[in-house]
């Protein structure tokens, strides 16, 4: 984890790690979706904690279907 | 904030919401918006992801390829939103996708859009968002919908 460091016991690491690799997640982007989902942290940061997605400029090609991705491999 | 239904979304809808070029865009912008509440549920699978990843960082599939960083930054937020869920990929998914072969004996890259409903099926969910329709006609136990 980059920024800001947490003094947490390793117990308490452990078990983020844990339960965010459980759930697919980051424990950045596990921790995010906790304060998300608490009403008393969600009070503090109301919206700021869920990012937005960005808006790029792909120019995608072709139609996106799943067989074309995995067969250019290679 | 709208409600939706809980379901899969295709690596193109996320695609799509990533590219404000895409005729796709608004529509898929607007369901994965429904996931920054809590109450909607939609679901990814980690194949799905690293299909996402895969075609954004690909410069044969999009004429402005992301860096990796960009990708994994993108698909991070999105797991952040609060109504987004990844679906486990439990061991019976290999017999789910080997039976769907069995029905449909599909060759080369199109084995891979059985592994998804191997797993949407092991998870339960029969719901798939996705601008590729014609890819999900086979599975008639899939209800396939198209954002609008």
């Amino acid at each position: 984890m980059t920024g800001m460091g947490l003094d947490i016991s390793p117990n308490t690491q452990t078990r983020l790690a844990a339960r965010a690799r459980d759930l697919g997640r980051s424990i950045d982007a596990f921790l995010k979706r906790l304060m998300n989902e608490s009403g008393d942290l969600a009070a503090c940061a109301p919206h700021e904690a869920i990012p937005e997605l960005p808006v790029w400029h792909l120019g995608v090609r072709g139609g996106l279907h799943r067989r074309d991705i995995y067969d250019e491999v290679g | 904030m709208k409600s939706v239904e809980p379901g899969v979304i295709d690596a193109n809808i996320l695609v799509y919401a990533l590219d404000g070029d895409a005729p796709q865009h608004a529509a898929s912008r607007a369901l994965l918006n429904a996931a920054r509440d809590p109450a909607n549920s939609l679901f990814v699978t980690s194949q799905i992801l690293a299909e996402s990843y895969s075609i954004v960082t690909n410069h044969r599939r999009v004429a402005v390829a992301r860096t990796s960083g960009e990708a994994i930054g993108a698909l991070s937020d999105l797991l952040a939103y609060p109504g987004i869920h990844v679906l486990p990929s439990p061991a019976r998914v290999v017999i789910g996708w080997m039976e769907l072969v069995e029905r449909r004996p599909v060759t080369g890259g199109a084995v891979f859009d059985l592994q998804l409903v191997a797993t949407m099926k092991a998870n339960d969910v029969g719901r798939i968002y996705t601008f590729n329709t014609g890819d999900c006609e086979a599975f008639a136990e899939l209800t396939v919908l198209t954002p609008s």
